[in-house]
């Protein structure tokens, strides 16, 4: 049971001229959350369609669970589960009909009034689906996704359009998920639910693979400055600041420093307002975020086009 | 986990158990296949259903096969391609397509689906034919009526299922399959029975495989002996079939048109660096844009939209002229009441024309724009609600007008219809006033029914009645029932026809302007515009209903 849940070895796909998806390799561990990340149009949701099997593919070896998704058929799709991006309802049927039909096509399943609760649409079992709301409809098609307990789940944007109290839910809800051995492959825009979520999280840009790590070792890894902030004392300039290794700039009386050695910076500052008997107001030392460094990776992928 | 796990799913039941269900929860659906054909029983059944035909038998037992046909055919031709259009377009189907079910067997509840709604609508329409006209039923050719419309159905849910293959949108389905299947229904037998027809109508009829249905479905209703089975017309049907499950095998796509056909364009460009991006220029003012600007913007803007409405079109302006071409052709010299066939049907269909712009394209596209929340997102302009209303409703009297010009440059050309010019004014002013008042009818109806995102079925399914009790759509030179008479005479369409007629009938004398049937067809109209204007609150854009509604009152004070 060690083999990787996911494995994608030079996989390839073009649009006529365009090469959407460009020799990507990775392996995805069992019961590992995985995150694609990527500017918009980098080759994400080919990808991921590649692997449920909706899409074909011009190159490159790919196996999940064993199975090639372009031939795996129904045996395959009785593993996986899927939460696309945008799919609509049949609008007349109401939350548990709709659960109950998707769970009744899978030889193994949940129950369906247990899925309304695990979603936490128990109160609008009964609903229509037309008179929910978005956040809702969003809960009842990760509802339809686990449908079939699946060993892995395919997640599309899953809280794209959730209040943060729904969003921090739901990913309690993956946590939970994860904790049952679930496999998850997520795409998101948001960095903050990839660093809560993933164990590793892969780049893309132009349907290349530009980083692959963890949260952590993707936020450390650029080597970004540590930003120092706060606010001028009353009567200084930035000429009056004791010299230092990063660079300075003043904003109003907001100054911002960009430091490789933030422990040397920020004790030279601290000395040096002590020293001459000065505040140093809303005194702040923040390093680097995976934004920070997603922002700079994509960019520089940009730059080197 | 559960308990009562089955050892297998079984997809195909699953599936088929659920797209019935979901076909008797569509209203458009059960609107179209079940109420349309028994309303048409039950009108012309009243008729001309105790009439007989040369040799002694009543007409009414001819009435069943055609219309229950009809039936038959939109639930298993155009609903289902719709339906399925609609289910593709949402993410549904894919959403399916990712399940551990056989594609075969998607593809087979949708068909099953349409089977068994088809077998309620031909029950349906025959049991009120049997027990309310009296239309009797021979056990002998019964083996021929089930394999007939076994035959029929298969073979109408097989060019559905090719039609959704072949569009790619909702709209363009929908376009395709009433504007194929209603004029088909013309030259096929349903609509018209035994016609005369010149020769190329006659052809495209026998090509194709509903007028097969139809005749093979009627032989079943002749009395008589002999089992009634009509192998040649089976054939064709069976043919038909292979053809249409041919296309629908070939060509069935599952995914939302430019997702997943694999021919997605290239991706986005990249967004444009920081540096690059602009302040706005300084945002100028100019004058505060009047009444008359905004009105002829939205009017422009409706009537673009209305432009790119292929089926809207169809049935307001095409599908009459098809009505005043045809009729004349298939009914030769035929006089009604003292007129030549155009010169009667001339008046009706610009009555018609104003009615459906006014009455069911307005409504439908107001009641759209709220359910997307398009109208909500003009609550946050400063454009008032009223001007949005009002450009929808210039742009439904001008699409009247231009079906008034359209069916007499029609009349007038092809059908050798005369028209006194002196009268042409009472011929505008009637389009005018009637298209307003339908105007103010279908607006008020979107103001009391503010949850409905669709309001054709309510529309339609009291328009097309109407136009039979109202004399638009001519049954025989018989008069009307008393009961259908007095219908015809409190609504105000039926006044709006008799309007007309006196505009334009070549024996009329002074003006043409038939000042009291205008009144009621202005009653009719202020009584719209009050309801509007009380309930404009529904205009506002809450999707859910979210602002308050207060009971419906028209004109009463109501103690609370």
């Amino acid at each position: 049971m060690n083999a990787p849940a996911i494995t994608v070895r030079g996989l390839v796909r073009a649009y006529g001229p365009v090469r959407a998806v460009d020799g990507l390799s990775f392996t995805v561990g069992r019961g590992e959350i995985f995150a694609l990340l990527g500017p918009n149009g980098a080759g994400k949701t080919t990808t991921v369609e590649i692997l449920e099997g909706y899409r074909d593919r011009d190159g490159g070896d790919v196996s999940v669970l064993g199975f090639d998704p372009a031939t795996g058929g129904t045996a395959y799709r009785e593993r996986i589960g899927i939460v696309l991006q945008a799919a609509g309802f049949e609008e007349e049927f109401t939350v548990r009909e709709l659960v109950r039909l998707q769970t009744s096509l899978y030889p193994r399943r949940h129950d369906p009034d247990e899925l309304i609760d695990l979603v936490e649409l128990t109160d609008k079992r009964h609903v229509r689906v037309k008179a929910l709301s978005g956040g809702q409809r969003r809960r009842l098609d990760l509802a339809l996704g686990l449908a079939g307990a699946p060993d892995l789940l395919f997640l599309d944007e899953p809280t794209t359009g959730f209040d943060p109290a729904a969003r921090h839910r739901a990913w309690e809800l993956i946590e939970r998920l994860r904790g049952l051995g679930t496999t998850i492959l997520l795409t998101t825009h948001y960095l903050e639910e990839a660093q809560r979520l993933a164990d590793r999280v892969a780049v893309i840009v132009a349907g290349r693979l530009v980083a692959l790590s963890s949260p952590e070792g993707l936020r450390t890894r650029g080597r970004l400055p540590t930003v120092i902030t706060f606010e001028l004392p009353a009567g200084t300039d930035l000429a009056a600041l004791p010299g230092l290794t990063g660079t300075a700039e003043a904003d109003g009386a907001t100054v911002r420093v960009r430091t490789h050695s933030p422990l040397v910076d920020t004790w030279r500052l601290t000395t040096w307002a002590v020293g001459a008997g000065l505040d140093l107001p809303g005194l702040a030392v923040e390093p680097p975020t995976l934004e920070d460094a997603y922002l700079a990776l994509t960019g520089e992928a940009h730059d080197g086009r | 986990m559960d308990d009562d796990r089955p050892a297998r799913p079984r997809p195909t039941l699953t599936l088929s158990r659920h797209a019935v269900r979901a076909f008797f929860r569509n209203p458009m659906a059960a609107f179209f296949t079940l109420a349309f054909p028994l309303v048409f029983l039950v009108i012309i059944g009243s008729l001309v259903g105790d009439e007989r035909t040369p040799e002694g038998v009543r007409v009414v037992q001819f009435l069943v096969a055609p219309f229950a046909v009809f039936g038959v055919a939109q639930a298993s031709f155009s609903v289902l391609a719709i339906d399925t259009a609609i289910l593709r377009e949402s993410g549904v189907l894919l959403r399916l397509r990712g399940a551990p079910v056989p594609r075969w067997s998607v593809l087979v509840s949708r068909v099953v689906a349409s089977v068994v709604a088809s077998f309620a609508s031909f029950l349906l329409v025959g049991a009120v034919g049997v027990l309310a006209f009296g239309v009797t039923l021979q056990w002998r050719t019964l083996p021929a009526l089930v394999v007939t419309l076994l035959a029929g159905t298969a073979c109408l849910a097989a060019l559905g299922m090719a039609l959704t293959s072949v569009t790619r949108t909702v709209l363009a389905a929908q376009t395709a399959a009433q504007g194929l299947l209603i004029p088909l229904a013309f030259v096929s037998d349903v609509f018209i029975v035994g016609a005369d027809l010149p020769g190329w109508l006659s052809a495209i009829g026998t090509a194709l495989p509903l007028k097969h249905f139809a005749d093979a479905a009627a032989a079943t209703f002749e009395p008589g002996s002999g089992y009634a089975f009509s192998p040649g017309h089976l054939a064709v049907l069976a043919l038909w079939t292979v053809v249409g499950a041919a296309v629908a095998v070939w060509r069935f796509g599952w995914s939302p048109r430019g997702s997943g056909d694999g021919r997605k364009g290239p991706p986005p460009a990249a967004p444009a660096p920081a540096e690059v991006l602009r302040q706005p220029s300084a945002a100028a003012t100019t004058a505060r844009p009047t009444a008359v600007t905004l009105l002829l913007g939205q009017t422009r803007f409706a009537l673009l939209g209305m432009r790119r409405d292929a089926l809207a079109t169809f049935f307001t302006l095409v599908f009459p002229a098809l009505i005043l071409v045809l009729f004349p052709v298939v009914f030769g010299s035929a006089r009604v009441h003292g007129l030549t066939m155009a010169q009667y049907l001339l008046p009706g269909m610009i009555a018609y024309a104003a009615a459906l712009a006014g009455y069911v394209n307005l409504p439908e596209s107001v009641a759209a724009a709220r359910a997307d929340g398009v109208l909500k997102r003009l609550g946050g302009t400063p454009l008032p609600v009223r001007w949005y209303l009002g450009g929808r409703v210039l742009c439904a009297l001008l699409i009247g007008v231009l079906g008034a010009v359209v069916l007499s440059v029609v009349a007038v050309v092809a059908q050798g219809v005369r028209l006194d010019p002196v009268r042409l004014p009472a011929v505008l002013l009637a389009v005018v006033l009637g298209g307003a008042c339908f105007c103010a009818l279908g607006l008020a109806l979107a103001a009391a029914l503010p949850r409905l995102r669709s309001l054709t079925a309510i529309t339609l399914g009291t328009l097309l009645p109407l136009c039979f009790v109202s004399e638009i759509f001519v049954v025989g030179e018989a008069p009307l029932p008393g009961w259908l008479r007095t219908i015809g005479d409190v609504f105000p369409l039926r006044h709006l026809m008799q309007s007309l007629l006196t505009a334009t009938r070549p024996d009329g004398d002074g003006s043409g302007i038939a000042w009291s049937h205008l009144a009621v067809v202005a009653v009719w109209a202020a009584a719209g515009a009050v309801v509007t204007a009380r309930r404009r609150g529904a205009f506002a854009g809450a999707e859910h209903a979210a602002t308050p509604t207060r009971p419906l009152r028209i004109g009463v004070a109501v103690h609370r």
